[in-house]
């Protein structure tokens, strides 16, 4: 159980992938329009994640340390054509929204910098959970972000946030507060 | 560590293994989900039918490749067995390619009935305001050829996204339109001749004993 809360602590808070690592930005900022949009890439980018951090860690003796990369990426690709083909035929409506950002999960850095940085070294339970905390984290940071956006876009009709300077706005404030805000955390302690 | 030293053939071979279990799950998982896939476009077909005709009692599909290759139509006929008019579906280039577009064209071959954006991979925010409301409703009712006001016609473009306008208007609509003028001529034209085409048989008949 603790595994589980240090997992998702790290994931969501001390190293979330969107506002710590800064990893994934190209989907980050391309989905971010609505918060539907956001909350399906978030759980679909954690599904592969989750699955693919089990799994290479699984074969983490097995794959040769020469051909890694390769051997990441086919998981990976496998994994996201899965997520992709069961969208289309059973959330046929999602599937329509996410259009191509669906294959884009495949290079998002987030999961090979997981399966490189902590499958490669961790057995396959905490592994998953480690995708588990990293995509929940990616799921939250996306729903913040198109939260701000719809609601300033949509509903209060600025255009400018649905367009993607607004979202590089959006996100760059939403660094600056959360590195404001961890900062502080870091001093009262 | 000793790991290191294997040699090329085993690492090849590894990888090989790699591969092929997920070529293997690839194709099962392919197989659970290709009919609920194919189901699916079918549904959207047959809903994209009623959004750019609606009110159809019954609807037909039929074959107008020859006019316009590669889409698929479906004609559709009112509770009296009156053609409605004919929706016509195929995938062109807005701004990327593979934008999925169904248009309806009524019985007259000028008409634009409506239109329905049925898939895109439009840059989000901009070209992928197509597939709203706000753009497609007003097609409803227009004589093609259509334009965007901005060339003198009644279509507002998508702000920030002329290609797409452009794409949706100059490679679907009034494609469409074209092809469905032509398949109406043309069913036109096959009817009288049917009409005609037994009293020949019958002459050739005649004249065979």
């Amino acid at each position: 159980m603790k595994f589980l809360k240090d997992s998702l602590k790290r994931g969501i808070i001390t190293e979330n992938p969107t506002f710590v690592l800064v990893l994934g930005m190209c989907p980050t900022l391309a989905v971010t329009t609505t918060v539907a949009n956001g909350i399906g890439m978030g759980l679909s980018a954690t599904i592969v994640l989750m699955l693919s951090n089990f799994f290479i860690s699984l074969l983490r003796k097995f794959i040769p340390q020469k051909v890694r990369i390769a051997a990441y990426i086919v998981v990976i690709a496998s994994f996201v054509t899965i997520v992709q083909m069961l969208l289309q035929a059973y959330f046929p409506d999602l599937y329509k929204s996410l259009g191509i950002f669906i294959p884009l999960i495949v290079v998002n850095c987030i999961i090979l910098a997981r399966a490189e940085a902590f499958a490669s070294k961790n057995g396959p339970f905490a592994s998953l959970l480690d995708g588990l905390g990293m995509g929940l984290g990616f799921t939250v940071s996306l729903t913040l972000i198109s939260a701000i956006r719809q609601v300033l876009g949509s509903v209060l009709k600025i255009g400018f946030f649905t367009l993607p300077p607004g979202g590089f706005l959006v996100l760059g404030l939403l660094l600056a507060a959360f590195g404001v805000l961890s900062n502080k955390g870091g001093k009262d302690k | 560590m000793e790991k290191e030293k294997t040699g090329i053939i085993t690492v090849a071979l590894k990888l090989f293994i790699i591969c092929f279990v997920s070529t293997l799950i690839l194709a099962f998982v392919n197989t659970l989900t290709k009919d609920v896939i194919e189901e699916n476009n079918k549904k959207v077909f047959a809903e994209g039918c009623e959004e750019v005709l609606p009110g159809a009692a019954r609807t037909e599909i039929v074959d107008i490749s020859e006019y316009l290759p590669g889409a698929e139509a479906a004609v559709s006929y009112d509770a009296e067995n009156n053609v409605m008019g004919i929706a016509i579906k195929q995938s062109i280039k807005g701004y990327n390619s593979g934008l999925v577009l169904m248009t309806g064209v009524a019985a007259d071959g000028k008409k634009v009935t409506g239109i329905d954006i049925l898939e895109h991979s439009e840059t989000p925010g901009l070209g992928a305001l197509a597939d709203s409301k706000d753009f497609t409703e007003q097609f409803r009712g227009k004589m093609a050829p259509l334009k965007t006001e901005k060339d003198g016609g009644e279509i507002v473009a998508i702000t920030g996204a002329t290609k797409t306008t452009k794409g949706i208007i100059d490679n679907g609509v009034n494609k469409a339109v074209e092809a469905a003028a032509l398949y109406f001529e043309n069913v036109d034209a096959e009817e009288n001749s049917e009409d005609a085409v037994p009293q020949e048989n019958e002459a050739a008949e005649g004249e065979g004993i």
